[in-house]
């Protein structure tokens, strides 16, 4: 038997082709008290999205292919339009900030900074939006 | 009957209104037009329903079409909103990611893009509200 889900734990979904990324994603959300899924690729990712809820959602943009992680994230939007859906771009520039925007995602990150630091930014960025206590 | 989804304008540049417009009204939109923030605001206040707002950025001064998308993002129910501009710059495209705007195009504008975008969102926030009941 398996036992009901705790809605007070946010689901949180890290998509990043490199693990020790995505370990230091997992790491930093855990001690926010959030439940992490971690993708290396599209595939992955997609299977995780079509059995899961998420109200978070990190994106490298260079998932499987480089440029993949924008057309991923204007998925996720689609199906989760309230979720946190955030990009890490190679640069903060005008076109990935438009493409940022156009492609429906809430926050861009320079994945040129430190995993932990941009996670525990996007923490904070998130517990800022309406409705999203619980993340400490 | 279907009524015509109300769309409104921002551009200091008559040719660009004049145009804009002309292309809007033949793919069935009712269009309103507004060449400053200021007359934009007004009409915004007026809260009259409009289903998208185009809105460039600089007009009375540099990146006021921020405050026309913040104002248009304040009605319920909210239309789409877009910027659009030939100016674009780390700041006020950083500002607009934040404001949550919905698609930012730069000037000479992709029209085909434009419209597809706007069908799309416009799809978005019906069934979004849907949702939310």
């Amino acid at each position: 038997m398996t036992s009901a889900p705790n809605p007070e734990v946010k689901l949180a979904l890290v998509v990043h082709p490199d693990l020790s990324v995505l370990s230091k994603f997992q790491e930093t959300f855990k001690q926010a008290g959030m439940t992490t899924l971690l993708a290396r690729d599209l595939p992955t990712a997609l299977v995780a999205l079509s059995q899961n809820n998420f109200e978070v959602a990190v994106i490298s943009w260079r998932v499987s292919e480089s440029g993949d992680g924008w057309a991923l994230g204007a998925t996720l939007r689609r199906i989760f339009p309230s979720a946190f859906v955030v990009v890490l771009a190679n640069e903060t520039s005008v076109p990935t900030l438009k493409e940022a925007i156009n492609q429906g995602f809430d926050r861009l990150y320079d994945e040129s900074h430190r995993p932990e630091d941009v996670a525990a930014q996007i923490i904070v960025d998130y517990s800022k939006r309406p409705g999203a206590a619980g993340v400490h | 009957m279907t009524t015509a989804p109300h769309l409104l304008l921002v551009d200091d540049e008559p040719n660009v209104l004049l145009t804009l417009g002309m292309i809007f009204e033949l793919d069935g939109y009712k269009v309103s037009k507004a060449k400053s923030c200021a007359e934009a605001l007004k009409l915004l206040r007026k809260r009259i329903l409009f289903d998208a707002v185009i809105t460039d950025l600089n007009m009375e001064r540099h990146d006021v079409g921020l405050d026309v998308a913040r104002a248009a993002m304040l009605l319920d129910p909210r239309p789409v909103v877009v910027i659009c501009t030939g100016y674009a710059d780390l700041g006020n495209t950083q500002a607009a990611l934040d404001m949550r705007v919905d698609y930012f195009a730069t000037k000479p504008v992709d029209l085909d893009e434009l419209k597809r975008a706007i069908r799309r969102l416009k799809q978005r926030n019906v069934l979004t509200r849907k949702i939310a009941g």
